[in-house]
């Protein structure tokens, strides 16, 4: 059994010091200090962007604009925070904003709003159905991911993306979204046991051990 | 601490997310629960999966900065004037108002004094070349044409004449002269019924 805490580790953080420098440049007009604060900055962003809404496209317009915002804000910006909490904040209202508007658009009959039932009821094919080869399980398995993280509600699928792919603490992910530690705590809690009886209505009780070969993977 | 304890705390537990009271009891019952243990590394994959997931979407990171630094240049445009506008504006906008405030008080003599003198077969005001602006409250004659000054402002009266070059000596078939005034409203003007009255006292108060 492996401990779980061993298994989200953040990803290498820039140096806070640093960060402040090139803010404190830019807000005196160093243009070149914001573009190196874009490059040390910019995968995270696009990371968290890329998580929590489905194209590449629409990601990139979304961290496009975090960046511009982060530029115009320079000067409200609060030492007290880390410059990535301040990205991260903006880059996820940004998103959620974006996903809300979304959803209203593509509103399905029987879609749950996020007061109300957490999960979209999705039509998922049953995967004992056919007997596919094991490179399209992988692409497969990818699209039911993706499905089912799309019908979960934005706040739940921020919390998840921020502490399993970003590896943030309860406590940074509540700074980031403006919420408390323990409301944190519980959209995990809920998010996941959303995710795991989407994947077993899929799969059954076995099918969480599945065809992805996930430990290579992930450590990729 | 029970199986439903356990697999209510269990969506924490996958993530490292319990605090470390219950982490500890939470593992010592996995030890010894085979139904729980299996449980719980379910919850440990899914998490894997969806990390795998995200990585696998966002593993090329496009490069931001040109398009953001596009977008933060000013306009070249507006760069220019408005450093100009902040120093020079009010000057301009002052010295805007003196030539329109000029231009309007100005005697507007051209077009019918034009016609005036072509009909009585005298030189247009072009050709007169008047040599000094009439002071205020002085008439002058001038080859002929009477020009009246006395209703002349001093600065209007003083100021540099007006670009005569576009004058010329009309023939008696071109009234349509008189058209090409009537847009600056001439004929509206106490001026021009005055010019009625008395054609060579334009512009006169009398």
């Amino acid at each position: 059994m492996t401990h779980p805490e061993s298994r989200i580790q953040p990803p290498e953080t820039p140096s806070r010091e640093e960060d402040e420098r090139l803010v404190r440049a830019a807000q005196a007009g160093d243009q070149d200090a914001f573009g190196q604060l874009v490059g040390r900055h910019q995968a995270r962003a696009w990371r968290v962007a890329r998580g929590l809404v489905g194209s590449d496209e629409d990601a990139q317009d979304l961290v496009q604009e975090a960046f511009l915002r982060v530029f115009r804000g320079l000067d409200r910006f609060d030492f007290q925070y880390a410059f990535s909490t301040w990205l991260y904040r903006i880059v996820t209202n940004l998103c959620i904003d974006h996903l809300r508007k979304r959803r209203r658009l593509h509103s399905l009959s029987g879609a749950l709003e996020d007061d109300g039932q957490d999960l979209l009821e999705i039509d998922l094919p049953d995967p004992r159905d056919e007997q596919p080869s094991d490179a399209l399980v992988s692409e497969e398995t990818a699209d039911q991911v993706r499905q089912i993280l799309d019908g979960l509600a934005p706040h739940f699928r921020t919390a998840l993306v921020l502490r399993e792919l970003e590896g943030l603490s309860c406590k940074e992910i509540a700074e980031v979204v403006g919420a408390t530690h323990v409301t944190v705590r519980w959209r995990l809690h809920r998010g996941r046991k959303l995710f795991l009886d989407a994947w077993t209505r899929l799969h059954g009780e076995d099918g969480v051990t599945s065809p992805w070969d996930l430990d290579n993977e992930s450590e990729a | 601490m029970d199986c439903n304890e356990v697999r209510n705390l269990m969506p924490l537990h996958v993530g490292g997310d319990l605090e470390s009271g219950p982490t500890q009891a939470v593992n010592e019952h996995l030890a010894a629960c085979a139904a729980c243990s299996k449980e719980f590394d379910q919850g440990v994959t899914l998490v894997g999966v969806r990390r795998a997931f995200w990585k696998a979407q966002s593993s090329s990171v496009p490069d931001f900065w040109p398009a953001i630094e596009a977008r933060l240049k000013p306009e070249p445009a507006a760069a220019v004037p408005s450093l100009w506008a902040h120093r020079w504006a009010p000057m301009a906008a002052a010295a805007a108002l003196v030539v329109a405030v000029s231009v309007s008080m100005w005697p507007r003599p051209d077009p019918a004094m034009a016609l005036m003198g072509a009909n009585q077969g005298l030189p247009t005001v072009a050709e007169a070349q008047v040599p000094a602006w009439p002071i205020e409250g002085q008439a002058s004659e001038t080859a002929g044409t009477e020009v009246l000054a006395d209703a002349q402002p001093l600065e209007a009266a003083t100021a540099a004449p007006a670009p005569l070059s576009g004058l010329r000596r009309l023939a008696p078939h071109e009234p349509s002269l008189l058209e090409e005034a009537r847009p600056w409203g001439l004929e509206e003007t106490p001026a021009v019924l005055r010019f009625e009255e008395n054609p060579m006292r334009v512009a006169s108060g009398r």
